[in-house]
């Protein structure tokens, strides 16, 4: 036999003015399984919470309802009293007679019968509520961070330096992503290089960082403090423990005129490689594609060059296990590309540019190799068609990017700086050049930023443009650019020797693949969802996973740092505790009743059910049942409503909560 | 939005009952409540964690259990807090009016609607007009016959039933 | 005989100055057994200037000679890229917007029909007859022929209104005219305006759009330019000895309408296609090219 206590709350005059408090508790005593019933003026208040724990144990109360404002505002509070009263937290309820009543009824009367029955609703529900025990998880303290542009790069490193295990899995041959790639960076005009080089060396070098290049993500399982990941080692047909990092079997490679990847096909490469001279680790890749031994099976001429032996054809991917507690998503992102794209593809390339057959026509990251000193031109503005330094080059922004007609509208965010970068790097090595720049609008907030774009068209004397460009099109050897200039309502045409595209940005191909391994959301471009806009902007919605770069939205090297170091601090806050400890609002299944159709499995939308099988003592298997894994269950109940023979159940919401609800009707 | 107007006493006043998630409607009932917007008396909010959480028996429940009219409400499709849940719910909904209308359960009773946290008009759109629509349509008469005849309503009431219940 | 058929909305031009387009576009649908039966009582669709001038007039318009094609069983074929591009703005605008519909059902005192097909010639040619059986009905191929397809602005723009091929990147012109054989060439003024209907206003700016298209086309080295609208045609074939004085440049470009050049493939004779009919004479071109 249950005793219930009924504490009522006037909240000042917040409930008390339309609701008749009193007549609230006095009806509330009358219910069958009440022991105590009372009024109190501010319930949350500390005397408050003082006499709902001194009836708990004077009065022996076995469930507490807390008649007053919304769950949403003290349901914490009151349980924590309760509990500190020595009863289970989940024996409480609240009784929600302010947002629900006295505020938005006027009528005294009507309000305080509406106050009694929602009082006797959640008088019958507490009595069916269970003790339940608080779920606790231990914590695996190692992290994996997915992708090792500057993002993964900086959030490895400082998880790492905290003391914690970090293993790092990069897609390509070395880690350093775009910024690699990049001459000198705005708003300082840094060399990238310079900057990056350092960091890729710490992590190779980083006792606590376990470095998997040339590795993909296969198989992601478990939940928040105890994944399970599987890596996919490919294949480099090089020992990384043997090789030394000579780089002999890169000279002598008869396969050497392969367009070269990382200098946007700008300058070549044999088909056994390290993508740039600072890569990290510094061991070539064999591209099997390419490579003469494995098309034709003779040649092998790396194998023989090779003094300590390290080239080795046989080799195969390797798949690794590693058990993590928490995962940094660092996958940055490609560029728009304006080549016609394959039917049913919501993007649509540029066919007034070209569709990218015209070889002038370049993006900015293209543009960013000819200006780096370790580029394919060793730093020289040069065209690729005729390798002629050109005099006139316009830039065009906002290239698929605020274009909804090609399938994009969002804002790429960093390519207005980026160009007047451009201009400016195009400037110092061409002195008699001149730049023009199509532009929508210059958005250029930032530390410095805007001093910065000023100072290319005050002092480097670009031509910014506002308007947009309709054609391009081959004369001769110059290109002809037809745009508008909105500022003067004229018509421009310019012949360039040329054009740069500041390209959209966009997220990796295959994020979407990633993501469902992943078990996180995306949006309809497949940028990766925080779980809150403003509040929760690196944690995604699935526990233990977080964002970093470029992967989440467009953004620059300062932002993807930040973003970097919040997400390595969640990761450090998560394993500063050694167990996980979560509401105990998680499914359970009856195994007597379950007949193993595994409905609900199809239908959690965390894949928190797994298959279990009982057995007997002699080991027969007796049937297959539905388990749900308590640490992965969100506790949304979907499950439950679907489960045909009512196997599972939510706690905290089982049906005989809500039934008994309802016919207190 | 409902304007404050005299209250005018009816003949007929309906129970509805809402079945509403935790994420969505009921803070955007919450939100109603703090801007101190006003509407009907009528409405009982049974909070779920999740519309995905709503077994159809509920509503059947309710019907059997004297609402003259019911509301389910969660978050918008796509804003669901469990990611899906929302969409399991429709779906399931979908083929639940069906069966509903099958057994002959006018279809104007029973309402299907999206309010967000930020809802709190909406909120008090939807309960009011509800309210009203079966306010006009009168008292849902035929469940509760056959539950009086058939004894199989489930009411906990009966003096077995009644001893069993007190032991819990 | 093929079993397509179409009301015929021919417009204002094709019944003017641009007699030779309405001829033929007939005997070409006659040659292909392609059924086209003219809309009766069809009226002026406002071209160009109406809709600058009053929106309502030129929805009703459109809107009026959507509902009257519905007396001739098919779907509306429209031979010119203006009264194509007004009959599909129609359809957009008043799909969008409920309020300028229901003025307009009140304007033309009936129903507004958003869900009867309008296509154009090319549409008609290249996807429901097709690219294949148009090979097959060809006679005499076109092979020794450079042909320069010129778009202009109204065919393909804006993006989601026309809907007949890509916008910036079209190429249901030159799929049609290789089918008949010919060679197209790649230029880059496809899509510029040639100044449309400022040939009466404002003269000059016509001059300089179509001189630019007509020097584009020619260093590209194409022998002729095929266009599919009367007002293309008239800047295009009309000016070009105006504008070869005022640019002092020498293009000589024969200006075909489509179906003029696909009735030469099909065999049919100079005048069923009207071709003494054009200013910038293109018999010794053909006679050249063997194609007469
Ligand atoms: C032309 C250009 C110029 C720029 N100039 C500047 C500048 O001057 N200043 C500035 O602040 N910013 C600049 N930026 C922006 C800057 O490049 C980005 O902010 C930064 O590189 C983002 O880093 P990231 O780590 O998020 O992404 P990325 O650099 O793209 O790194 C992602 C890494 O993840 C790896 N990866 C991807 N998918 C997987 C997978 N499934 N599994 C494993 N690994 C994977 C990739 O191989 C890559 O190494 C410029 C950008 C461009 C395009
Ligand atoms: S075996 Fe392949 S990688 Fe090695 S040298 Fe020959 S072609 Fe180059
Ligand atoms: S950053 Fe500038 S150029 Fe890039 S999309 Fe945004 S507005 Fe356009």
């Amino acid at each position: 036999m249950s005793r219930i206590g009924v504490f009522v709350c006037h909240c000042g005059e917040n409930i008390a003015r339309t609701v008749d408090v009193e007549r609230v508790a006095g009806a509330a005593g009358q219910l069958p399984g009440v022991a105590f019933a009372t009024d109190y003026k501010y319930m949350c208040s500390d005397p408050g919470q003082g006499l709902l724990k001194k009836a708990i144990t004077e009065q022996r109360l076995t469930h507490v309802v807390v008649a007053a404002c919304s769950p949403r505002m003290h349901e914490r509070t009151f349980r924590k009293a309760v509990e500190q009263a020595g009863l289970n937290p989940f024996l409480c309820e609240m009784a929600n007679i302010r947002e629900h009543c006295s505020w938005v009824h006027e009528d005294r009367e009507e309000a305080t019968a509406k106050a009694i029955e929602i009082v006797g609703m959640l008088v019958e529900r507490v009595k069916r509520n269970r003790v339940l025990p608080t779920i606790t998880v231990p914590v695996t303290k190692k992290a994996l961070v997915i992708g090792g542009g500057i993002a993964g790069i900086q959030a490895a490193l400082d998880i790492a330096d905290a003391g914690h295990q970090v293993v790092l899995v990069e897609r390509e041959p070395s880690i350093g992503g775009h910024m690699a790639q990049l001459s000198e960076t705005f708003p300082t005009l840094d060399c990238s290089q310079c900057i990056m080089t350092p960091k890729m060396v710490d992590v190779a070098n980083h006792p606590n960082i376990t470095l998997h290049t040339y590795s993909e993500i296969e198989q992601v399982d478990g939940y928040i403090g105890n994944f399970q990941v599987t890596i996919r080692k490919k294949a480099r047909s090089v020992d990384e423990q043997i090789c030394t990092g000579c780089g002999v079997c890169l000279t002598k490679c008869p396969q050497n005129k392969i367009p070269n990847r990382f200098d946007r096909n700008l300058g070549t490469r044999s088909a056994i490689y390290v993508p740039f001279p600072q890569a990290v680790p510094n061991i070539p890749v064999i591209d099997r594609e390419h490579c003469t031994k494995f098309k034709t099976g003779k040649c092998g001429v790396c194998q023989k060059v090779c003094g300590p032996g390290a080239v080795d054809f046989e080799q195969e991917d390797r798949l690794v296990v590693e058990p993590v507690g928490a995962i940094v998503v660092a996958t940055g992102f490609e560029l728009y590309s304006i080549e016609e794209k394959p039917k049913g593809s919501p993007i649509k390339g540029y066919g007034e540019f070209g569709h990218g057959k015209i070889p002038d026509v370049i993006d900015g990251l293209t543009f960013e190799r000819l200006a780096s000193a370790s580029g394919p031109t060793g730093g020289k503005i040069l065209r690729p068609s005729d390798g002629k330094e050109p005099k006139q080059v316009v830039f065009i922004q906002c290239v698929g990017s605020r274009a909804r007609e090609k399938g994009i509208s969002y804002c790429s965010k960093i390519c207005c700086m980026y160009t007047a970068k451009h201009t400016m790097l195009f400037r110092h090595k061409v002195h008699d050049g001149q730049a023009y720049v199509f532009f929508m609008d210059a958005r250029t907030p930032g530390k410095g930023y805007d001093e910065f774009w000023r100072r290319s068209i005050e002092e480097e004397e670009a031509v910014y443009i506002r308007g947009m460009v309709s054609r391009l099109y081959q004369k001769g050897d110059k290109i002809v650019v037809m745009g508008s200039d909105i500022a003067v309502g004229v018509q421009v045409e310019i012949e360039a020797d040329l054009v740069v595209l500041a390209t959209a940005v966009q997220p990796r191909q295959g994020a979407d693949a990633l993501a469902q391994k992943l078990g996180i959301s995306y949006d309809k471009y497949h940028f990766y969802s925080e779980a809150h806009a403003k509040l929760k902007p690196v944690e995604c919605a699935t526990a233990g996973i977080y964002l970093a770069g470029v992967c989440q939205g467009p953004k620059d090297i300062p932002d993807t740092v930040s973003q970097a170091s919040a997400a390595a601090a969640k990761v450090m806050t998560l394993f500063a505790r050694d167990q996980l400890e979560r509401e105990p609002i998680v499914a359970r299944v009856q195994e007597r009743n379950c007949v193993g159709c595994f409905a609900c499995m199809k239908v959690c939308p965390y894949g928190a059910i797994e298959e279990k099988e009982i057995r007997d003592r002699s080991g027969k298997l007796l049937k297959t049942v539905a388990y749900v894994n308590p640490g992965v269950c969100a506790g949304c109940g979907t499950c439950q409503a679907t489960c045909p023979s009512k196997s599972v159940e939510l706690d905290g919401y089982t049906d005989e909560q809500i039934i008994s609800m309802i016919e207190a009707l | 939005m409902t304007v404050h107007h005299a209250k005018q006493k009816h003949d007929f006043e309906p129970k509805i009952i809402a079945f509403v998630c935790t994420w969505c409607t009921y803070a955007g009932a919450d939100l109603a409540g703090t801007s101190r917007m006003q509407y009907p008396t009528n409405v009982r909010v049974v909070k779920f964690p999740c519309t995905g959480r709503i077994d159809p028996v509920f509503i059947l429940k309710a019907f059997q259990q004297g609402a003259d009219g019911v509301l389910v409400s969660g978050c918008h499709p796509g804003d669901c807090h469990y990611m899906a849940g929302n969409f399991h719910a429709r779906r399931r909904f979908a083929a639940f009016r069906k069966l509903l209308e099958f057994i002959g359960v006018d279809l104007q009773r029973l309402q299907f609607s999206w309010v967000s946290a930020a809802e709190g008009g909406k909120w008090v759109e939807v309960v009011t007009e509800l309210t009203e629509q079966v306010r006009a349509m009168g008292p849902m008469q035929e469940f509760k016959a056959l539950a009086l005849e058939e004894q199989w309503s489930g009411r906990l009431d009966t003096p077995e039933l009644q001893e069993a219940y007190q032991a819990i | 005989m093929s079993d397509l058929r179409y009301s015929y909305y021919p417009g204002c031009s094709l019944h003017a100055s641009a007699g030779e387009y309405d001829l033929s576009t007939r005997e070409l649908f006659a040659a292909l057994g392609i059924g086209l039966e003219e809309i009766p009582d069809w009226i002026c669709c406002g071209a160009t200037p109406a809709h600058n001038v009053d929106e309502l007039l030129s929805l009703s318009l459109s809107a009026k000679n959507l509902a009257l094609a519905r007396q001739v069983p098919g779907d509306m074929a429209v031979a010119c890229a203006s009264c194509f591009s007004r009959l599909k703005f129609t359809q957009h605008i008043l799909g969008e917007n409920e309020t300028k519909r229901q003025l307009v059902e009140k304007a033309i005192d009936g129903p507004v029909h958003l869900e009867h097909r309008v296509k154009h010639l090319l549409e008609i040619l290249a996807r429901d007859l097709g690219l294949d059986r148009l090979t097959q009905a060809v006679k005499k191929p076109l092979g020794t022929l450079k042909v320069a397809c010129y778009y202009g602005c109204l065919l393909t723009r804006p993006t989601d209104v026309p809907n007949l091929d890509c916008t910036e990147a079209p190429t249901i012109m030159e799929k049609v005219i290789e089918a008949a054989g010919a060679q197209t060439i790649a230029w880059s003024h496809r899509l510029e305006c040639c100044g449309a209907n400022f040939t009466l206003s404002r003269p000059g700016v016509v001059l300089q759009l179509s001189h630019a298209i007509l020097d584009s086309a020619k260093a590209a080295g194409a022998d002729c330019i095929m266009v599919a609208c009367p007002l293309c045609h008239g800047n295009l074939d009309i000016r070009q000895q105006e504008i070869e004085g005022v640019y002092s440049a020498r293009y000589g470009l024969p200006v075909f309408y489509i179906t003029q050049l696909l009735g030469l493939a099909l065999g049919l004779s100079v005048e069923q296609l009207g071709l003494d009919a054009l200013i910038v004479n293109p018999l010794p071109l053909l006679n050249e090219r063997g194609l007469l």
